[in-house]
C-alpha cells in the first residue's frame, strides 16, 4: 500500500512531539505497552491507541527483526531525520566490503559489455561505477565526522562515564571503523587491485575504440584519485582525533584498575608487610652495610685520629620501628619552627635539648636528614667532641644549621 | 690578561657533592632543579658509573626526572612506602570516580591539601586508617616525607604540587594492574605513524 506524502508530513506536523520522543529514543526496540507509555507523555490531543496504530501505518514504526513484539523507527526514516539533523555514523566495513563487491561485480559487467560491444549499457555501468566511487568516497568523510563527533562526546562525558566505558567505546571506534579504513590504504588490498583492474579495463576500452571519448575514462579515474586522497586524509583525520584521547583513556583506566587492586589488597590483607613497602625502591641511608666494612672503619680510624676502629654500632631497619611517626614528628616541627629560631648554631645539642625523647635512632635519622637538606645549610666545625644525646653517645663536630634563601 | 696561567682544572662532576647528599635520602631530581640539567645532560653516564661503583643505580626517566637506587637483594622497602602508595591508590581511586581526568587532576599545580579526596568517603578512610592516616595533619606529614623524596614540593602546610616523579607511584598502580593480568583485546594499542606511512608509501608506489 503506498503511503501518501501529503498525509505523512501532515501526521508528522500534528504530532511532531511524539516524534521527538522518539528520536531521543531511538536506539531503544519498544513494546507496545513502552510506547503506549511513551506517547502518554507528550502531550496530544489524539489518543495513545490511536497514534500508536497511525504510527505503524504510516510505517514510520516497525517490527525489530530480532524481536517479535518490539518496534523500532524505521531505519529509512531514521536516515532521513539523521540526515536532517545533520547526524553522521561512521560507516561500517560491512558496508564498505559490500561497495568493494558492488565495484568488482560492475567491472565483471563492463568486460561483457566490452565484449559484446555494447556502448549504451557500457555508458549505464561508467555511470554506476562512478557513482559507486563517490559513495565510497562520501561513506569516508561521514566516517571522519562521526569519528569527531564520538570523540567529542568521549570528551564530555567525563562526568557520567568512567573512563575504562569511554575507552572501550573509544577502541572499539578504532577496531570497527579505522582498522577497516587502513586496509582499504593496503597497496596490495581489496580496493588497490579493484581500482587498478579498472584503470586497466578503462586503457584497454580506450585503445579498442570502444569508448569514442578520453574524457568518460578520465572521470572514473579522477574519481578514483578523489577517493585515495579522501582515504588518507580520513585516516589521518580520524587517528588524529582519537589517538590522543586513547592514550589518556588507556592510561587512566590502567590507573584506576590498578589502585582498585591496590586498595583491595590492602583492605583484604592488611598493611603489615604488605609487597607495596617495596614497591618504590631508592636509595637510603645506610647505618650498617658498608660502614661495617673493614676498610672503610679503619679508614674512618685514621680520619679520627683514634688507634682503634670505633666498635661498629648495629643501626639498621630494625633500629627505628617501622611504624614510628618520630622521624616524621621531629622533621615537622623542625619545619614548623619560626625562622627566628634559626640559624641552629650546634644542631646535635639542639636535637637532643628539644627532642630527645623521640629516641635515639630517629634523632640522628633527622639529624642526618637535615644536614642534607637543600631547604637548609649545613657547616661543619672542628673539633670533634662526644653529644651525649637520647641515652646514646655521639662522636661529631659541631654543626651549624641555617635557612637557605630563596634565590 | 696573563695568558701564561693555566687554566684550572674543570670539576669532573660539578654537582657531585649536592647529588651524593641528595641521594643518601633517596631524592629525586626533576626537571628545574639546580642539579637536573648537570646530571641529565651528557654528563650523566659519567654520574651513573660514579655511583655504581658505590653501588647505587642511576636512572634517568624520559618524564623528567633523575633518581638511585641501592643495588640490594635483600631491599625490603619500609611501611611509609606503603602509605605512599596507598595515598597515591586512594587518590587515583577518587578521582577516577569523578570521571576526570586523573593525570590532569593530580598534576595540578598548587593543590590545597584540605581539597583532597583522601577522606571524603568512609572505604578509603578506613583503609588510611590500616596505615596510620587518620586526619588532615597526618596526610600533610605524608606529604613532607614525599617532599623530601622530591615527589612533590609543599608551599607551606596547605598547598602542594607533584613533581614530575610522582610517576614513579603511579607506576605502581600500573604495574598492579598489569601483574596477573595480561592485555585484553580492548587494551590494544593504536598502530603507529610507520604503519600508516608504510601504507601510505607502498599506495603511492
Amino acid at each position: 500500500m503506498l503511503i501518501s506524502i501529503q498525509e505523512a508530513a501532515s501526521f508528522l506536523q500534528t504530532h511532531y512531539a511524539v516524534f521527538d520522543e522518539l528520536w531521543r529514543r531511538q536506539e531503544d526496540s519498544l513494546t507496545d505497552a513502552e510506547l503506549l507509555v511513551l506517547i502518554d507523555t507528550v502531550q496530544t490531543q489524539a489518543t495513545p491507541h490511536y497514534l500508536l496504530t497511525q504510527l505503524k501505518k504510516l510505517r514510520f514504526l516497525v517490527e525489530t527483526d530480532s524481536q517479535a513484539g518490539a518496534w523500532e523507527l524505521a531505519p529509512a526514516f531514521a536516515r532521513w531525520v539523521e540526515y536532517l539533523q545533520q547526524v553522521a555514523r561512521p560507516v561500517s566495513s560491512a558496508v564498505v566490503r559490500g561497495r568493494l563487491t558492488e565495484l568488482d561485480n560492475l567491472l565483471t559487467a563492463f568486460r561483457a559489455v566490452t565484449a559484446r560491444n555494447d556502448l549504451a549499457e557500457g555508458r549505464d555501468i561508467l555511470s554506476d561505477t562512478r557513482n559507486a566511487f563517490q559513495r565510497l568516497t562520501e561513506d569516508m568523510g561521514q566516517t571522519r565526522a562521526a569519528i569527531a563527533n564520538v570523540v567529542s562526546e568521549a570528551k564530555s562525558e567525563h562526568r557520567t562515564q568512567s573512563a575504562l566505558k569511554r575507552f572501550r567505546r573509544i577502541n572499539r571506534l578504532w577496531s570497527d571503523y579505522l582498522i577497516p579504513m587502513l586496509e582499504l590504504l593496503d597497496p596490495a588490498g581489496q580496493l588497490e587491485v579493484i581500482c587498478s583492474a579498472w584503470e586497466h579495463q578503462l586503457a584497454l576500452s580506450l585503445e579498442s575504440k570502444f569508448l569514442p571519448e578520453r574524457r568518460t575514462a578520465e572521470r572514473i579515474e579522477r574519481e578514483m584519485q578523489i577517493l585515495r586522497v579522501a582515504l588518507r586524509v580520513s585516516f589521518r583525520e580520524c587517528r588524529n582525533e582519537l589517538e590522543p584521547l586513547h592514550a589518556r583513556l588507556r592510561r587512566d583506566s590502567l590507573w584506576a584498575e590498578g589502585a582498585a587492586r591496590i586498595l583491595a589488597q590492602i583492605e583484604r590483607e592488611g598493611a603489615v608487610g604488605s609487597q607495596f613497602a617495596s614497591s618504590l625502591p631508592v636509595s637510603t641511608f645506610r647505618y650498617s652495610g658498608q660502614a661495617s666494612r673493614a676498610a672503610l672503619a679503619a679508614s674512618a680510624a685514621r680520619w679520627l685520629d683514634i688507634s682503634e676502629p670505633p666498635a661498629v654500632i648495629q643501626f639498621g631497619g630494625a633500629a627505628v620501628p617501622e611504624d614510628s611517626q618520630a622521624l616524621e614528628d621531629i622533621l615537622a616541627a623542625i619545619a614548623a619552627e619560626p625562622s627566628g629560631s634559626f640559624p641552629l648554631d650546634d644542631l646535635l645539642a639542639w636535637l637532643g635539648r628539644e627532642h630527645g625523647g623521640r629516641g635515639f635512632y630517629p634523632l640522628i635519622q633527622v639529624f642526618s636528614l637535615l644536614v642534607t637538606d637543600s631547604r637548609y645549610i649545613a657547616s661543619f666545625n672542628l673539633p670533634l667532641s662526644e653529644y651525649e644525646v637520647a641515652g646514646g653517645v655521639v662522636r661529631c663536630g659541631r654543626v651549624k644549621l641555617e635557612i637557605r634563601k630563596a634565590a | 690578561m696573563n695568558e701564561d696561567l693555566p687554566n684550572p682544572k674543570p670539576d669532573p662532576l660539578p654537582q657531585l657533592a649536592a647529588v651524593f647528599r641528595g641521594i643518601k635520602s633517596g631524592h629525586h631530581w626533576c626537571f628545574g632543579d639546580p642539579e637536573y640539567a648537570d646530571l641529565s645532560g651528557e654528563l650523566f653516564e659519567d654520574y651513573k658509573a660514579f655511583f655504581a661503583q658505590l653501588e647505587l643505580n642511576l636512572h634517568r626517566d624520559s618524564r623528567g626526572f633523575i633518581y638511585a637506587v641501592s643495588d640490594d637483594e635483600d631491599y625490603r622497602g619500609t611501611d611509609q612506602i606503603t602509605r605512599f602508595v596507598v595515598f597515591t591508590a586512594i587518590w587515583v581511586d577518587a578521582v577516577a570516580d569523578t570521571g576526570a581526568d586523573i593525570g590532569k587532576a593530580l598534576f595540578q599545580p598548587n593543590q590545597s591539601v584540605v581539597d583532597l579526596p583522601h577522606l571524603h568517603a568512609e572505604a578509603h578512610r578506613r583503609i588510611l586508617a590500616l596505615v596510620g592516616i587518620n586526619e588532615t595533619n597526618d596526610i600533610v606529614t605524608l606529604l613532607r616525607a614525599m617532599e623530601r623524596l622530591g615527589l612533590l614540593s609543599l608551599d607551606g602546610q596547605e598547598r602542594f604540587s607533584l613533581r614530575a616523579a610522582f610517576h614513579r607511584l603511579l607506576d605502581v598502580c600500573l604495574d598492579a594492574k598489569m601483574k596477573n593480568s595480561p592485555l585484553t583485546p580492548d587494551d590494544s594499542s593504536m598502530p603507529d605513524d610507520s604503519e600508516l606511512a608504510g601504507a601510505e608509501e607502498g599506495e603511492a608506489s
